[in-house]
């Protein structure tokens, strides 16, 4: 049961990180792109940075934050924590979690109520005369907290000390 | 019970949950949402909890961030930063401490094109300490110019922590690189100022190294370096003369490095893979934390906990030099406990309005906080630097040995830092001329 969990989880944090990937190769492209547009042809790319800012940033900085926590990258302070017990080590770190799952849930409610408000609005920004919908785009933030929340649930059920001889093999 | 001083609890609350191994970013946003719903109501804290995540993420300047990181870590992985020490040790191995001096040179040329102290640590770490060790350098030298050496990574543009010091305080990043560029190559020039006037001194720190490149040889290495100093150019070139934004100067310069990789032909599926998921992670842990501290930055305002701070602050005296020392004592201490980023996102909404009333520079400011948590990452108990070289060394060298290495560093740090106090202008020089 774990174990399918664990494979589920795997491959969603992946197929969110592929598509963030994806997203910010586009974005360099677009840029470089909207360089050469404009100082050669003098004819930027319409709507570039509502493009980048609302599309390409939003996607770029909330998928991968399943990984993050997965990798266990979140930076945290650990001089206290390396010289705890292994006891007080495993409780400190079960606190950790429920901590951030309590977050990530006030996050993952808040973020969806917004991004239903600016679907039924029709969200979207006006720039030279072009109507860009942007309400698509507020429901990343609340699916990439569910995936990080999902992340920490896995962590719960794997224990402290699995979780770190995990973060060890990767070299961290 | 008064805002400001639900304020000054959240602070400590803070400081407990990081000590707990909390994330520093749910630490935040946890307590800002506590607090804020005391003071003005939980549909307030509701309210900007929704709405900040978006709107902080969704800024042209920060689009910089992702851009700059993926030419960097482009850069290492496909090899383009490999050849640094490699060049510098031809031209330089004949001056007394000639590897170790490559070695500064080698992250100097790494920082140019990356804004990690830590990675340029473990680059040059593994290049550099196994060939100063073949030649019998000190184990205190070779890994003290090398863990040392990082630290310029976030002071030579481009860095990411003066992009968030320029976002959270209104400070222009052009002008930001433009002031930190001379305190980095300062830096670089005393820490080689020091090595070789210590090797002169003593020889057994450093003994000479019996190699006579040609200057064939030496012209020739010079095509392995050419790919960094282009890129520095093209990427400063163009955001200084105005033809690039930080955002496309990262994004033309990511492109190149990519170009260049495929070129060199290590542009291979393991490098592009390391590049794409090292530069989404530490983009998302570092918008997190910044999004949870913009948060809490908010919630401090609304408490007056920043004034607060601030008129004590002031009360112990509005000398400029004082309060400058003063905050020396804080951030060598923070930085022995708390991650770079974090300390300068918790300490910049309380030091703002002091530096607002003694009419401080924020453009100075930025460049001495950089450089002081940059000396956090090498002083005891905690330098990432110093733990990150650990990991890269022969297993023989303690991290007693590399601490000790990195304290001639820190001292000539130190007179850096007063450099900068008692002359500003060597901060503040290049950017009136820019201006």
């Amino acid at each position: 049961m774990i174990g399918l969990f664990d494979k589920m989880i795997s491959r969603l944090v992946a197929a969110s990180t592929g598509v963030g990937a994806v997203i910010l190769i586009l974005m360099m492209i677009q840029v470089v792109a909207d360089v050469i547009a404009s100082n050669v042809f003098h004819q930027p790319i319409p709507a570039n940075s509502v493009v980048v800012t609302h599309y390409y940033m939003v996607a770029v900085v909330f998928l991968p934050i399943a990984l993050a926590e997965m990798r266990d990258d979140n930076i945290t302070v650990e001089i206290a924590f390396q010289m705890m017990s292994r006891k007080a080590k495993n409780w400190a770190m079960y606190f950790s979690w429920t901590l951030s799952l309590i977050v990530c849930s006030a996050l993952i409610i808040s973020l969806w109520q917004l991004a239903m408000k600016k679907y039924n609005t029709g969200a979207f920004v006006l720039e030279q005369e072009i109507n860009l919908i942007t309400w698509p785009t507020y429901f990343i933030l609340p699916v990439s907290f569910a995936l990080m929340a999902l992340v920490i649930v896995r962590h719960i059920m794997k224990g402290p000390e699995t979780v770190e001889a995990e973060a060890l093999r990767r070299g961290l | 019970m008064e805002s400001e001083i639900i304020g000054l609890i959240s602070l400590l609350t803070v400081m407990g949950l990081l000590l707990l191994r909390v994330p520093i970013a749910v630490a935040l946003i946890c307590v800002s949402f506590v607090g804020i719903s005391l003071i003005l109501g939980t549909k307030q804290a509701w309210g900007m909890l929704s709405v900040i995540p978006y709107d902080f993420a969704a800024k042209w300047t920060l689009s910089s961030i992702p851009m700059f990181l993926l030419m960097g870590f482009m850069a290492h992985h496909g090899g383009l930063t490999s050849g640094l020490f490699a060049a510098a040790r031809l031209w330089l191995s004949r001056l007394p401490g000639g590897l170790a001096v490559a070695a500064v040179l080698g992250c100097s040329g790494f920082a140019a094109v990356s804004g990690s102290s830590v990675a340029c640590a473990a680059a040059m770490g593994r290049i550099s300490v196994p060939q100063m060790l073949k030649y019998n350098y000190a184990p205190t030298l070779a890994t003290g110019a090398v863990a040392a050496g990082g630290t310029l990574g976030a002071l030579i543009p481009p860095s990411i922590l003066l992009i968030l010091f320029g976002i959270f305080t209104e400070t222009s990043i052009n002008m930001l690189f433009v002031a930190s560029i001379g305190v980095g190559l300062f830096s670089a020039f005393v820490y080689v100022l020091m090595i070789v006037i210590r090797a002169w001194l003593n020889p057994e720190l450093a003994p000479p190294v019996d190699d006579n490149p040609t200057w064939g040889e030496r012209m020739s290495i010079l095509t392995e370096v050419w790919p960094v100093i282009v890129l520095f150019g093209v990427v400063l070139g163009g955001m200084f003369s105005g033809l690039f934004t930080a955002t496309e100067a990262g994004a033309v310069g990511a492109l190149m490095t990519i170009v260049i990789s495929f070129v060199k032909k290590t542009l291979t599926f393991e490098a592009i893979k390391a590049t794409l998921v090292e530069t989404l992670t530490t983009t998302a842990s570092l918008f997190f934390i910044a999004i949870a501290a913009s948060f809490f930055i908010r919630f401090l305002t609304f408490a007056g906990t920043d004034d607060l701070i601030a008129d004590i602050i002031l009360q112990l005296g509005t000398d400029r030099l004082l309060l400058i020392l003063g905050l020396i004592g804080v951030y060598l201490v923070m930085g022995m406990f708390i991650d770079p980023l974090g300390t300068m996102l918790l300490t910049i909404p309380l030091v703002m309005p002091v530096l607002d009333k003694l009419d401080i520079p924020l453009l100075w400011f930025g460049v001495f906080l950089v450089k002081m948590l940059e000396i956090g990452m090498i002083t005891p108990p905690i330098g990432l630097n110093v733990f990150v070289l650990k990991t890269v060394v022969p297993r023989d060298i303690t991290l007693g040995i590399i601490f000790k290495g990195v304290m001639w560093f820190i001292a000539v740090d130190i007179l850096v830092v007063f450099l900068m106090i008692f002359f500003p202008e060597m901060v503040l020089y290049l950017p009136s001329l820019a201006g």
